[in-house]
């Protein structure tokens, strides 16, 4: 069988999954990697497209001896893999996964799980839509920058929009420099983070009440029957009906109760643009809670004030005894005149839109979540390091610029594109003589990298996310350190503590397995960024391999919590790495 | 109209941009765009979305990060006008890796094209349809140019290149006020533009022009660039490696990896050219594990700049991203090449020079205190022996600002430049029908002074072409006045056309436009039919394709041995012989007047045969010869001589009809009206025409003067080869006076082309029966000695039915090839013959008496055995030429 799932971290292929019959895998970790022999076009049943290769492998004559690919977080109990040769599938062999959390999109009997699982399920529902909030946070800072009017764009006042500098029109991916993009991912604030509630809030938060008050409402005409001295209107019906009443006169018809059928006028809220509207409101009322949640420690402040008065005029507004005569949406209707040009209504639902939008991208993230995970590895590590730079203008001919490209949606759980990266950055601490330079790369885009042949091979081989590469001006190839970063993301809690230790000293050993296989001679380090949607970040239990080092941490899911965790770790094992470098040097 | 005008001055360092805003040149504004880095260097399309593509060219590669954050790669532009200066070809590829290995091509003119599409794509959003003006070197010939116009993103006609230095000028003549502009016309400005890879100087003439509202303007005179008068360009080393040698030098980075590296992409160095930072600038230079990294000061900016000028770079140095273009490059330092080539040069021309106006890329440089211009006109000033206050910096981004000022002129309709046309000359390789080859060359395109961005047309179109029988495309020879080899000797090439839509049957002539615009790439030709007008389909016309243009030895020679006589046509003296027309219009008059029968008068037979037929003068006309009222050919008459040869045809047809053909004798009217509608050759009445074949195919003996008619008005293939199918179905008798038959069929032959398209059976045939009567003849001369005195005339006949029946060979060239019975029997007999036949006296008359006593030992036979054999010399097409110059 050419293909295996790959062990964490990528680089040391599993010794259990090598069978050639179908196989099945206890997994805690939620980034299953498949990795096979040569280079396949991948597809699992059920997705779109071909498996993402982690890596670019085309090295010219240098071959790598396997090829990874993500898989994706599938609600089915058991996986196909297929393998695609021009156009025509064929079966490769069977995964089973056990120990994954359930999907909470497309399995119904999920009411059924343990009350462990599905509170790791809700768990990573706030993480994924927190996430997705942030990255939503970055491209309205990039539509911003690029010209695009922004309502209430007070948040955006730090910055500088430059439309002239950057293509007009809505494009897959916007750039943001990466200077601004760390000062929104990293700054300290009082306030949480902003999220599409709180623009709906603000830009609609008024009018959604009034609208409640007062939902669009037309008036049918209807036969009924009606006291006499209350009739107006009469058609050929109700004449007809009159006529067959015995009686010679309206009086005599009318019978006992003085009652005729005539017209009368009744209004009526059961409309498309209602159902809307109400699905629309339950929404706001879901994503406020969920906002309000999340940030219980910004109690105090304007956003959640904001957010909550939101909240509770949504639920006030459903609570409206008129909603109790508008049906529940069922699925998202084609628009109708209503909703297409009143001006409120167009507004529910450009919003409602925007909710539903949000709403598939955490459950497309859901089955891609590792990878969206391992974008946030690179945000903020990429952000610390900026911040940490010297604030000088650099200018380097590989990298003219120094933009972060963020797409409107997420691409198999990426939101980054792949070749935004910042552009050198030189650190210079203390009584360092001299300073150091730290270029990014994308395993994606190795190929066009000035890296040598052996960096490459090294970091292709040992499958992580990105590299860091540190060199010191001035210095010897040697001197300089090649970091390997892995984001590793699970839903479990602390029972695999020692798991994790040893997947530390895994990885050191096959990083220095492959140091010692291609020639690699400068320094080799490894850091494994562990998600942890529980408890509060850690350091993990080194591993070490001759003269590799693996380094662990694990960080919060919460995102509030990466701007301080995650960004002091970094900051402090890249000064480490800094200075190991340049001591070496010396 | 929108007088909007974007100017993409693409030559510069980094590359200018401008618009002129003003709605009339009195509020002209002209307002420099800022460019964006990228516009420096060209950024290559970057085919696959998801992923990265890498050029590499020449063996290594640049890349950049483009707005979408993908990879992509760049060129300085600089490098690629030089490759579309040194003609080599727009469409060499640069191999360019995709994902995955696959590869595939991208042409410098798609590079050109992505680029500058991206840049109209932001303009365009401001002004629509702005016209679109690119400065061009002085030197670009008419390759150049029409490449560079192909890659343009856009409608040709939005798209107009100008001369960088008459852009210069407009723009330095734009800053004075009128009292100073007039002093100027009549001098001479030499315009020196320091561009990023060379120096290029022109002198311009001056000259007062008016606009059609008659307000007064000084305007360039371009000439064609001439390097010892007027041109001078000379390449020096690239001023942005220049500044990179020297960064390295002064920065301590002289190590030749970082060199290199400072130069891969160039982008640091377009970074530094820049010069807007007034803040110190970092750059890290290298590769990961191998940085140096260095700070620019201003200052040390400053110094590195100047420094340039003065650096010269090995050509072995480690320009890997050039090492396609290192015979291109010249070591030389900027200085060296101003001091050692451009002052000589300026100093030789010194006499003509009264203002230097110094300008470019190099001179827009800004540096702390000053603009590099001044700089250079320092430079200058100490070199050549030129008055001081001649010379002048131009305003920054002269070019761009001048080519915005020449935008909004044409649109306008005000005055802008006056331009010099390159001379085209055409060598005919394919001739005329009936005419001889022409050897020498006719020029095409006149080296005439034209208003900038005006097309210049010949008065009337080029004759003396025409379209091969069988041939799938017209070709041409051509010579361009400024395109000459090292020996400075025309360069001679052949031009085809687009292929003819359909099937060319016979020789056809053809008429020539040409039309050409200054600085728009080649002369536009169009050939189109003369006689014919659906020869090329619905085309109508086609035109010559200039990328089918290729090198040729020489001029096409003419042939030097021929196989069948050329004719021309004779024009009638109807157009130009006063009284001709009186006489034709009293006729017409009285005749339509007159009542009773139609029959002519004999008053009026007279009046006619005084026009109609040939001069009848003993003193022979050699040089018009023998012509009649009309034409063997048809001739362009205007309305009122259109009708009245319509009427005369009308009249003397129903006279014709009116007569009675029973009553024929020599003089009677039936005979001479019949004369006379033979005498109309191609005007004569159809139906007339019409009665002739019936006559013919009816076997009803013809009259003699129906014979001789034929010959005159049979002007169709289908016509006369009822002709031959009467004449064959003759019986074969000995003594039958068939000498009217050989004279009608030459005379179809000698009158019209057309007939060239019998049927070659049928015309065979006929040769055979003549075969057979010259041999019947022949015997008896022998045998009997001589014969009747009609005999030596029919033998005559006979020998000119023979030499223009050879025109069929015009059409089907193995006519009577040498393998053929009749081609045997005919040189047999006509080689054999007891008497040889003199030549006819309208032969000879023309010749000069040496000639003459030449031909007195040669006879018609020899000639006609030449011409049948394939052997004819131009003499003999001379003798022919004379012959055929009457119309009888």
């Amino acid at each position: 069988m050419p293909v295996s799932l790959a062990e964490e971290p990528w680089g040391s292929r599993s010794e259990n999954c090598t069978a050639h019959e179908d196989v099945r895998l206890l997994t805690w970790d939620l980034c299953p990697v498949v990795c096979a022999d040569q280079d396949l076009k991948l597809k699992v049943p059920g997705f779109r497209g071909e498996l993402p290769r982690r890596a670019s492998y085309s090295l010219g004559n240098r071959r790598v001896d396997q090829y990874l690919y993500d898989f994706p977080l599938s609600s089915r109990s058991a996986n196909e893999l297929l393998s695609s040769v021009d156009e025509h599938d064929e079966k490769l062999c069977g995964f089973a996964f056990s120990g994954v959390p359930a999907s909470p999109f497309r399995n119904m009997s999920r009411s059924s799980a343990p009350d462990a699982e599905e509170e790791s399920v809700s768990a990573l529902l706030s993480f994924i839509d927190a996430a997705i909030g942030m990255f939503d946070e970055l491209r309205i800072s990039a539509e911003y920058v690029a010209g695009r009017r922004v309502p209430n764009s007070d948040d955006l006042r730090f910055f500088e929009p430059d439309p002239a500098k950057y293509r007009r029109g809505i494009f897959d991916y916007l750039p943001l420099d990466w200077k601004q993009a760390a000062n929104l991912v990293l700054r300290e604030s009082n306030e949480p983070r902003f999220d599409l509630i709180i623009r709906i809030a603000l830009d609609f938060g008024e009018e959604i009440r009034q609208l409640a008050k007062n939902p669009r409402k037309i008036l049918r005409r209807e036969r009924k029957k009606t006291p006499l001295a209350r009739v107006q209107q009469l058609d050929s019906a109700c004449l007809a009906w009159l006529v067959r009443q015995p009686g010679r006169t309206a009086v005599e018809k009318a019978g006992a109760s003085q009652q005729i059928y005539s017209i009368v006028r009744e209004e009526f809220y059961d409309t498309l643009e209602n159902r809307v509207f109400k699905r629309f409101l339950r929404l706001c009322e879901k994503h406020s809670q969920s906002y309000l949640m999340r940030n219980v420690r910004y109690a105090a402040s304007e956003r959640y004030k904001l957010v909550k008065r939101f909240w509770f005029s949504c639920s006030q507004s459903l609570r409206e005894p008129v909603f109790d005569q508008i049906s529940e949406l069922s699925e998202i209707p084609q628009p109708n005149y209503v909703l297409q040009f009143d001006p409120k209504y167009c507004k529910v639902w450009q919003f409602y839109l925007n909710l539903v939008h949000r709403e598939k991208e955490v459950e497309s993230a859901w089955v891609w979540q590792a990878r969206l995970w391992s974008d946030i590895v690179r945000l903020f590590i990429c952000s610390a390091l900026q911040k940490l730079a010297k604030t000088e203008e650099i200018f380097s001919y590989a990298h003219m610029q120094s933009f972060l490209y963020i797409h409107h949606k997420t691409i198999y759980g990426r939101r980054l594109g792949d070749n935004g990266w910042p552009g050198k950055m030189e650190f210079h601490f203390g009584e360092m003589t001299r300073g150091v330079i730290v270029d990014c790369f994308d395993l994606s885009n190795l190929r066009e990298c000035p890296l040598s042949d052996s960096a490459k091979l090294v970091g292709i081989g040992a499958g992580a996310d990105f590299l860091l590469y540190f060199s010191p001006i001035c210095g010897t190839p040697n001197q300089g350190l090649m970091l390997c970063v892995w984001g590793m993301h699970s839903a479990d809690g602390d029972m695999h503590h020692t798991e994790y230790s040893r997947q530390t000293q895994r990885a050191a050993e096959n990083l220095y397995r492959l140091k010692e296989q291609y020639g690699f001679a400068p320094h080799l380090k490894g850091l494994i960024v562990r998600s942890n949607v529980w408890s509060c970040s850690e350091d993990l239990i080194a591993g070490a391999a001759g003269s590799v080092v693996v380094e662990g941490i694990r960080l919060s899911g919460n995102p509030d919590d990466w701007r301080g965790d995650l960004a002091t770790e970094v900051s402090q094992f890249v000064a480490e790495c800094i200075l190991s470098c340049t001591e070496d040097s010396m | 109209m929108n007088p909007f005008t974007h100017v993409y001055d693409i030559r510069g360092v980094v590359p200018r941009l401008a618009k002129c805003t003003g709605r009339s040149e009195a509020e002209l504004n002209v307002e420099s765009l800022d460019p964006q880095d990228y516009v420096a260097l060209c950024q290559l399309p970057v085919l696959a979305v998801e992923q990265p593509d890498l050029l590499r060219f020449n063996g290594s590669c640049i890349q950049g990060v483009d707005y979408a954050g993908r990879h992509s790669s760049r060129v300085p532009i600089w490098a690629l006008l030089k490759h579309l200066n040194n003609s080599i070809s727009i469409n060499a590829a640069l191999s360019y890796e995709k994902p995955r290995n696959e590869n595939t091509t991208v042409s410098i003119s798609s590079i050109f094209h992505q680029s500058l599409a991206r840049l109209e794509a932001v303009q365009d959003a401001l002004l629509p349809d702005a016209f679109k003006v690119y400065p061009i070197p002085n030197g670009w010939a008419e390759e150049t140019q029409e490449r560079f116009l192909r890659t343009l993103p856009g409608s040709r006609d939005k798209n107009r290149l100008l001369w960088t230095p008459v852009a210069i000028v407009l723009s330095w003549l734009n800053e004075f006020s009128f009292q100073t502009i007039k002093a100027l016309a009549g001098k001479n400005v030499l315009v020196v533009d320091f561009g990023i890879s060379g120096v290029e100087a022109t002198l311009l003439h001056l000259k007062p022009d008016k606009s059609s509202a008659g307000e007064n303007y000084v305007v360039p005179v371009r000439s064609l660039p001439d390097k010892g008068r007027n041109h001078f360009y000379q390449s020096y080393v690239p001023y942005d490696m220049a500044v990179a040698h020297c960064l390295s030098h002064h920065t301590g980075l002289s190590s030749d990896e970082n060199y290199a590296q400072l130069l891969y992409g160039t982008g640091a160095v377009y970074h530094l050219l820049r010069g807007k930072s007034t803040q110190p600038v970092r750059y890290v230079i290298g590769n990961p594990g191998n940085y140096v990294a260095t700070t620019i000061t201003p200052e040390l900016r400053d110094r590195v700049m100047r420094g340039a000028v003065d650096s010269d770079v090995p050509k072995d140095k480690g320009i890997t991203f050039f090492d396609g273009y290192k015979s291109d490059l010249d070591g030389k330092s900027i200085r060296a090449s101003i001091i050692e080539d451009l002052c000589p040069w300026i100093e030789r021309n010194s006499s003509k020079i009264d203002n230097v106006v110094v300008a470019g890329s190099l001179a827009d440089m800004e540096l702390k205190n000053n603009t590099f211009s001044r700089e250079l006109i320092e430079l200058l000033k100490t070199n050549t022996p030129l008055d001081s206050r001649s010379f002048d910096p131009a305003q920054l981004q002269a070019a761009a600002k001048g080519a915005a000022i020449y935008g909004q002129r044409e649109q306008l309709g005000l005055p802008t430049y006056y331009d010099t046309l390159p001379e085209y000359k055409v060598y005919a390789i394919v001739r005329k029908l009936g005419e001889q080859p022409k050897s020498g060359p006719i020029t095409l395109v006149q080296g005439a002074v034209v208003r900038g961005g005006q097309v210049w047309r010949p008065k009337s179109p080029i004759e003396g072409f025409a379209v091969r029988a069988g041939s799938k495309e017209l070709k041409i020879t051509i010579t361009r006045q400024n395109e000459r080899d090292e020996n400075n000797k025309p360069t001679y090439k052949s031009l085809t056309s687009s292929p003819f839509p359909k099937q060319i049957l016979k020789d056809e002539p053809v008429l020539i436009y040409p039309e050409m615009k200054p600085a728009c790439g080649f002369a536009k030709i169009t050939i189109q039919p003369k006689d014919v007008p659906a020869l090329f389909g619905e085309n109508k016309a086609i035109v010559m394709d200039w990328d089918k243009l290729s090198v040729v030895d020489g001029p096409p020679d003419p042939p030097k041995v021929f196989s069948y006589p050329f004719v021309d046509a004779t024009v009638g003296r109807l157009v130009d012989t006063p009284g001709v027309r009186e006489v034709l219009d009293r006729f017409a008059s009285r005749y339509s007047r007159r009542g009773g029968t139609k029959i002519l008068t004999d008053a009026e037979i007279e009046l006619l045969e005084r026009v109609f037929p040939p001069y009848k003068t003993d003193q022979y006309d050699a040089k018009e010869g023998r012509r009649g009222a009309f034409s063997n050919a048809v001739v362009p008459y205007d309305a009122s001589d259109r009708q009245l040869v319509d009427d005369v045809a009308e009249c003397l047809y129903q006279a014709f009809a009116a007569s009675d053909r029973r009553q024929h004798h020599a003089g009677d009217p039936y005979s001479k009206t019949c004369r006379l509608l033979g005498f109309m050759y191609v005007e004569t009445s159809d139906s007339f025409v019409g009665d002739l074949i019936e006559s013919f195919e009816s076997g009803i003996t013809p009259l003699m003067n129906e014979i001789i008619a034929a010959g005159r008005v049979f002007t169709r293939a289908s016509s006369f080869e009822v002709f031959l199918r009467h004449f064959l179905a003759l019986p074969s008798l000995p003594d039958t006076n068939l000498g009217w038959y050989w004279w009608s069929f030459f005379r179809c032959f000698y009158y019209y082309p057309d007939n060239a398209l019998a049927s070659e059976e049928l015309v065979g045939r006929f040769y055979m029966k003549m075969l057979e009567f010259l041999q019947i003849h022949e015997r008896r001369r022998v045998t009997q000695g001589g014969g009747p005195a009609s005999l030596s005339n029919q033998i005559k006949f006979c020998l000119c039915a023979v030499l223009y029946g050879l025109r069929i060979r015009e059409v089907k060239p193995d006519f009577l090839s040498k393998q053929t019975t009749v081609y045997k029997g005919l040189v047999s007999t006509i080689g054999n013959m007891f008497v040889k036949t003199k030549f006819p006296a309208t032969m000879l008359n023309a010749l000069p008496d040496s000639k003459k006593a030449r031909l007195q030992d040669s006879s018609l036979n020899e000639l006609v055995l030449r011409f049948l054999k394939f052997e004819a010399t131009e003499d003999d097409i001379g003798l022919v030429a004379d012959f055929t110059k009457t119309m009888e």
